[in-house]
């Protein structure tokens, strides 16, 4: 006969108990049925990732308040990027200030912003007036909410924080040639130079438009014009005001700032570097009839042909200096 | 969780007493979540917190302890790199990962210097080897006798079908503090590329992908 005793029995179950990992401070317990999983609950890392913008109040050299930001340094082909005017390297220490000098109003007339900024409070953005917008034609569709859609009382004001890269550009200089060669308008690639000799800049905007290259049509047509630089969209600042704040007022230190980032990595950036321009030789007639000047007269006829015919090799040798970036 | 038992009470089916206590005292072993180290002794476990494990430990990361720096492990199209004549990871004869001493000569006049991965490529330009060298600028051809050049906009085209790719900066300050800036957090892959109607290795240019 097998005695177990009870004495045994109930210290070996409160032993049991007495190991149950309870939560205590920053951990967390799961219990599962092949243990007891412990985790450590701290707060999410904030990684401070390259080109972080930190928006920030200060006091700039005269004594005056403005906002300003700060950017976690980020690369470009491993090379540092600069900001102002005397080319301060993003890695100097003590950590240099880029003033954002010029807002967008986001609730401002066509204004726009994100769908976050309406659950915080801000306001409709203005609209233009429909009496000055034109009259509405007989059977026109007018829509009409039923439930007017929530909106709060702050303003939103907006700044976009750009890479900015010089390089060489590309355009079409025109030249008149003598018709009789069989050419009239010979459009020729030619450089337009950089305009800062360190490339990679951080600078603010009030809004960030993208940068247009030419179209297949424009090189085609001898109307090219390629811009000298890129831009990249780093992130955008947005400064929500108080309620009810006026119109006219800048944002100061009671509006509340908020980052949205674009780029989380050090970049890469090449330009497509082609220069291939070889000047196409024109179709000419050589027949030495009526000493030649039938010859200049076929030519002179041949001359939109070949004016064509060089523009197409043109546009289709895509000459550029356009850059690409990718986060490395 | 079992109820409590009397002096005299039976126990009918001891069997599955014996299981269901071994299903308890199972249930209460310790396993080690996120951000914790558990070391199990015959006494009992202890739980370590690790606050660094949050922290994403990626290829390149530099440790610096004075004027030696550490990296973690990275590769280059799949090649390891080396530091000296051993891996940046150490190998089996010496597991320890090698150190690469700062050299204070390889800094520009403002301070600043790169810790590199310089590849050296082959005859159909596929990465052959890779070493971590620390310099002033990409394009010093003898990194101890840095030139005051303009920072290169590419990876250089070094003679010898090489090239590097900047890993870390690292920043000197006045007080001689040393800074490092990661700038690459991914292994790499490359690709040389020839300007089209070329095939003069000293116009192949060189890019570098994560991968």
């Amino acid at each position: 006969m097998f005695n177990f005793p009870a004495r045994v029995y109930n210290d070996v179950m409160a032993a049991i108990r007495r190991g149950k990992p309870l939560r205590g401070l920053r951990s967390i317990i799961r219990e599962t049925s092949a243990g007891v999983v412990v985790s450590a609950d701290m707060p999410p890392s904030d990684w401070n990732h390259p080109w972080r913008l930190h928006p920030r109040w200060v006091e700039d050299d005269k004594g005056k308040e403005n906002w300003n930001v700060t950017i976690t340094p980020g690369f470009v082909n491993g090379a540092n990027a600069v900001i102002g005017s005397t080319d301060l390297a993003l890695t100097t220490d003590p950590t240099p200030t880029l003033k954002i000098s010029a807002f967008r109003d986001a609730t401002g007339l066509n204004g726009h912003y994100p769908a976050l900024f309406k659950k915080l409070g801000a306001r409709k953005p203005l609209e233009p007036d429909p009496a000055l917008s034109g009259t509405l034609e007989e059977n026109a569709q007018v829509e009409v909410a039923l439930f007017p859609e929530q909106y709060g009382t702050r303003r939103l004001m907006a700044a976009d924080v750009l890479l900015h890269i010089d390089h060489m550009g590309i355009r079409t200089d025109t030249f008149f040639a003598d018709p009789t060669t069989g050419n009239l308008v010979i459009h020729s690639p030619a450089f337009t130079s950089e305009l800062n000799r360190y490339p990679y800049r951080v600078q603010t905007v009030p809004e960030y438009t993208e940068v247009k290259y030419p179209t297949m049509l424009e090189r085609m047509m001898g109307t090219m014009d390629e811009p000298n630089f890129d831009q990249l969209l780093l992130g955008t600042i947005w400064l929500l005001s108080p309620s009810d704040e006026p119109d006219d007022t800048q944002p100061g230190p009671t509006w509340q700032p908020y980052t949205q980032h674009f780029v989380f990595w050090n970049l890469s950036y090449a330009n497509v570097n082609e220069f291939n321009y070889t000047n196409p030789q024109p179709i000419t007639i050589h027949t030495g009839l009526a000493f030649g000047l039938l010859d200049s007269i076929g030519n002179s006829m041949l001359t939109p042909i070949n004016d064509a015919y060089a523009d197409v090799m043109n546009g289709l040798n895509e000459t550029s200096m356009r850059g690409y970036f990718w986060t490395l | 969780m079992f109820d409590d038992v009397h002096p005299g009470d039976p126990i009918p089916k001891l069997a599955a007493f014996w299981n269901n206590l071994k299903a308890a005292v199972a249930a209460r072993r310790l396993l080690p979540g996120v951000g914790v180290r558990l070391r199990e002794m015959p006494f009992g476990t202890i739980i370590n917190f690790d606050a660094d494990a949050a922290a994403w430990d990626h290829p390149w990361r530099i440790a610096l302890n004075g004027k030696e720096a550490t990296l973690r492990r990275g590769l280059v199209d799949g090649n390891e790199p080396k530091i000296g004549d051993r891996l940046m990871s150490g190998d089996k004869k010496n597991p320890d990962p090698p150190k690469l001493t700062i050299a204070s000569s390889r800094f520009t006049k403002d301070g600043q210097s790169l810790i590199c991965v310089e590849i050296e490529c082959d005859e159909r330009w596929n990465t052959k080897s890779a070493k971590l060298v620390q310099v002033a600028r990409l394009s010093d051809t003898n990194p101890d006798s840095p030139g005051d050049g303009t920072t290169p906009l590419l990876p250089p085209a070094l003679s010898g079908r090489k090239t590097r790719y900047p890993l870390v900066q690292l920043r000197q300050k006045e007080s001689g503090d040393i800074t490092a800036f990661q700038i690459a957090y991914f292994s790499l892959r490359h690709v040389a590329l020839f300007p089209s109607g070329t095939t003069d290795e000293k116009r192949v240019r060189h890019f570098f992908f994560p991968g």
